[in-house]
């Protein structure tokens, strides 16, 4: 007995330590292609038969295998295996980033330049806000796959109930706004709701949903993804050009004016709320939310009862026609630790089948993935049945092609954008800061934090 | 010194027996080391070598992305840290929370292995319910909490309104952030342990209440001079074991605030998280990790202190 347990022992050591042991998944005859994407979500399903019509045409060639791990949270999962593939030097031929997280990965060297390996022209069938995303010192590293979009939206019911000069100021869906209208919408809103009985209001908690819960819940990117543009469109930005100076430039007094407007969301009685219910959108509980173009699937699927109507993201100003809604997602990327000029031929290849035009038509019939590229974009069918989803797609396909932005490159993106979101965007609602002296001294404070991380990336 | 004595022949008696009994020497050496290894290889492995690759890693600036690129940089490290007002911060938080959370969770505890130590019918369902917490995961209850706590649409906000209570920002206020997860951990924690300390009161002698019953002693007094003596190593158990687990605080305050509002509820086991993997400053939270650990030890080596004196007092 005491032989079969040492045995058993000897062996589960064994089988442990094989497993700790990474597998070598590199090789000339195959081309390992990894994934954030969930194996049994439709992103994960896409790319599996994406890479099987490749192997399929591709018979005397490369095979591609595909892992997708799954993305747990914000980046976790999949973000850790990809760690622990760089540190053990165990790197897929391709694998997936999302945009903004591109320039720390070529700063770190991981990742290998695009130009050069490309089919002519190929590049350019990216529309800008994805070439601009892929973009580090002049040369492209990333082909997105998916773009994405950012609008209003607001519930169809409670507005119809609002008196007729409140339900003027909604704009139609082809019609610019401001911030400034915005928030006088939310607020003659906020009144009209605290006053009435009609039934529409019954479970009215807030007038505009912001989902900033998500960054309390460690979604980060999502606050400096919604609110970025506000500083666009204010001639402001959270980095510097060169992706590293930070004081100056987030703390500018044009930051301040930007900020001092979104803040006017929680000025008293608030509009809005850093801690707001579950699916407040979703369920009635708010009359308008920021949302990102996920929620047109989700509402309608899900809550088929939700009347739900979009317009567009506001302008801070009137007069801004540049690009100022916020854009980009996750992308292709190679391993530059290749050098064999021919094997990253292939990689390229394969990389340029799984976003070429073709591809981008069928991750928005498969999963609602906007698509990234500019002959690809009138696959977005705004001619259906279902009216709600005609109006969303139509506002934010016109958002992809004329005023989508992608974000700022920088090398310390990641934490850029978490002590954007965390330290001013989430504190400014928590506080409830409304005033410019208590924005100027969150933004002072960040700077200060965000230039003494990046000073590593100054030497 | 002759409880030293007699617990060393014992152990020099229990050697004899294995130097003498040859029948037994390879095949049990064989087989203690084959029990030893796995156990001996997975601690090398996963508690050992990080502690040693923690210490040298604390005076690198090593990059996650640049995992060859590993510099020494001596203290700077260790600088940044005195200056890093998140951390200073964090650590503050953690200490709050062991200073509360350790005293209620052990007096909720007791008071319930009170209440359930009673000879009363039904005695048996209140034990399961108030030991029920313990058996969740702490990220589904602080998910649970958080959704009750909500403060426009959560159930005990609704309960204060309708007592005429106004609507409390229990995990939005950094004035009330803190004290909402130290009662949430006690509440969640105190069931494990009421369940030792009620194997504690069951082991004291009846006859103890029953002669204090005689001399006339008040319930108050039977407690304070009978009850907790009798159960003073098991407290004090409790003590170094809650207060060793409270400084390793991080699933509730990530769950429930992300360290929000304000860094008001981060901790110092969270901030070397999102130091470490987060922000793949691996050199920084690995000299964060270093001066943690050696905190730990101290504050171990303190409380054993504590336990053994009062053992011989």
């Amino acid at each position: 007995m005491k032989k079969l347990i040492l045995f058993v022992s000897i062996l589960f050591l064994v089988f442990s330590l094989a497993a700790c042991s990474s597998d070598k998944t590199s090789s000339s005859d195959k081309i390992v292609v990894w994934t954030q994407a969930a194996a049994d979500h439709p992103e994960g399903k896409m790319f599996a038969d994406r890479v099987k019509s490749y192997n399929e045409a591709h018979p005397d060639g490369p095979k591609i295998e595909i892992q997708n791990i799954t993305r747990a949270g914000a980046g976790s999962g999949y973000i850790d295996k990809l760690n622990a593939a760089i540190t053990a030097n165990d790197m897929p031929d391709i694998f997936t980033l999302d945009g903004p997280d591109i320039g720390a990965y070529v700063d770190s060297g991981l990742l290998g330049e695009l130009d050069g390996y490309m089919s002519d022209g190929f590049k350019d069938g990216f529309t800008q806000a994805i070439i601009d995303q892929g973009t580090v010192d002049e040369k492209f590293y990333g082909m997105g796959y998916s773009d994405s979009g950012v609008a209003i939206m607001y519930n169809e019911d409670m507005i119809n109930a609002l008196p007729e000069d409140v339900k003027a100021l909604v704009p139609s869906l082809d019609q610019d706004w401001t911030w400034d209208q915005f928030i006088e919408l939310s607020r003659k809103v906020d009144e009209f709701a605290k006053t009435t009985d009609d039934p529409a209001f019954a479970n009215y908690e807030v007038a505009v949903s912001l989902l900033l819960t998500d960054i309390t819940a460690g979604a980060y990117e999502l606050g400096t993804y919604y609110f970025t543009p506000l500083l666009w469109g204010n001639d402001a930005n959270i980095v510097g050009k060169d992706g590293v100076t930070v004081d100056g430039v987030l703390n500018s007094d044009k930051s301040v004016e930007a900020l001092t407007k979104y803040a006017q969301l929680f000025a008293e009685p608030a509009l809005a709320s850093a801690t707001e219910s579950e699916k407040t959108f979703h369920t009635g509980k708010s009359a308008l939310s920021v949302s990102g173009f996920w929620y047109v699937n989700e509402l309608i699927n899900n809550y088929p009862d939700l009347k739900f109507k979009t317009v567009r993201y506001p302008k801070m100003s009137e007069n801004l026609n540049g690009l100022y809604t916020p854009s980009g997602s996750w992308a292709f990327v190679r391993n530059g630790q290749e050098e064999d000029e021919e094997r990253i031929k292939q990689i390229v290849e394969v990389m340029e089948w799984l976003t070429n035009d073709e591809a981008s038509k069928e991750y928005f019939a498969k999963n609602g993935s906007i698509p990234t590229r500019i002959n690809s974009v009138d696959a977005i069918d705004t001619n259906t049945d279902n009216p709600y989803h005609n109006d969303a797609w139509s506002v934010l396909k016109y958002q992809v092609e004329n005023t989508n932005k992608s974000r700022p490159v920088s090398p310390g993106y990641p934490y850029l954008s978490e002590t954007f979101a965390k330290d001013v965007i989430l504190k400014i609602a928590q506080n409830k800061a409304t005033d410019e002296a208590t924005i100027k001294k969150y933004l002072d404070d960040a700077a200060k934090k965000i230039e003494l991380e990046f000073a590593k990336y100054k030497k | 010194m002759k409880k030293f004595i007699k617990r060393f022949v014992k152990v020099r008696n229990t050697t004899e027996h294995f130097r003498h009994s040859e029948h037994y020497k390879t095949r049990d050496i064989v087989s203690a080391y084959g029990f030893l290894t796995p156990a001996l290889i997975l601690a090398i492995l996963f508690i050992v070598l990080p502690i040693i690759l923690a210490f040298t890693y604390g005076f690198t600036d090593y990059y996650l992305l640049k995992p060859n690129d590993k510099e020494f940089i001596g203290l700077e490290n260790f600088k940044r840290m005195i200056t890093d007002e998140v951390l200073i911060q964090s650590f503050k938080n953690t200490i709050k929370f062991v200073v509360f959370v350790v005293p209620l969770q052990l007096s909720m505890a007791l008071g319930l292995a009170l209440i359930v130590n009673k000879k009363v019918r039904g005695v048996g369902f209140f034990r399961t319910a108030y030991f029920s917490p313990a058996v969740l995961s702490l990220v589904v209850i602080s998910i649970l909490w958080t959704v009750m706590l909500n403060p426009t649409s959560g159930l005990i906000n609704e309960l204060l309104e309708n007592v005429g209570i106004s609507k409390q920002p229990f995990l939005s206020s950094a004035s009330q952030a803190m004290y909402t997860i130290i009662a949430i951990s006690a509440w969640s924690g105190c069931g494990y342990q009421m369940m030792i300390f009620l194997a504690g009161l069951k082991n004291i002698d009846g006859s103890l209440y029953e002669a204090a019953d005689i001399d006339g002693a008040n319930a108050f007094q039977k407690f304070l001079f009978i009850t907790i003596p009798s159960i003073k190593p098991i407290l004090m158990f409790l003590v170094i074991t809650t207060t060793i687990q409270a400084f390793k605080l991080i699933v509730q305050p990530m769950v429930m605030t992300g360290g929000g509002p304000d860094y008001s509820t981060i901790t110092i086991l969270q901030y070397i998280y999102e130091y470490g993997f987060r922000h793949r400053n691996i050199g920084y939270a690995s000299a964060i990790t270093l001066v943690f650990t050696i905190f730990l030890v101290v504050i171990s080596i303190i409380i054993k202190k504590l336990f053994i004196e009062e053992k011989a007092a």
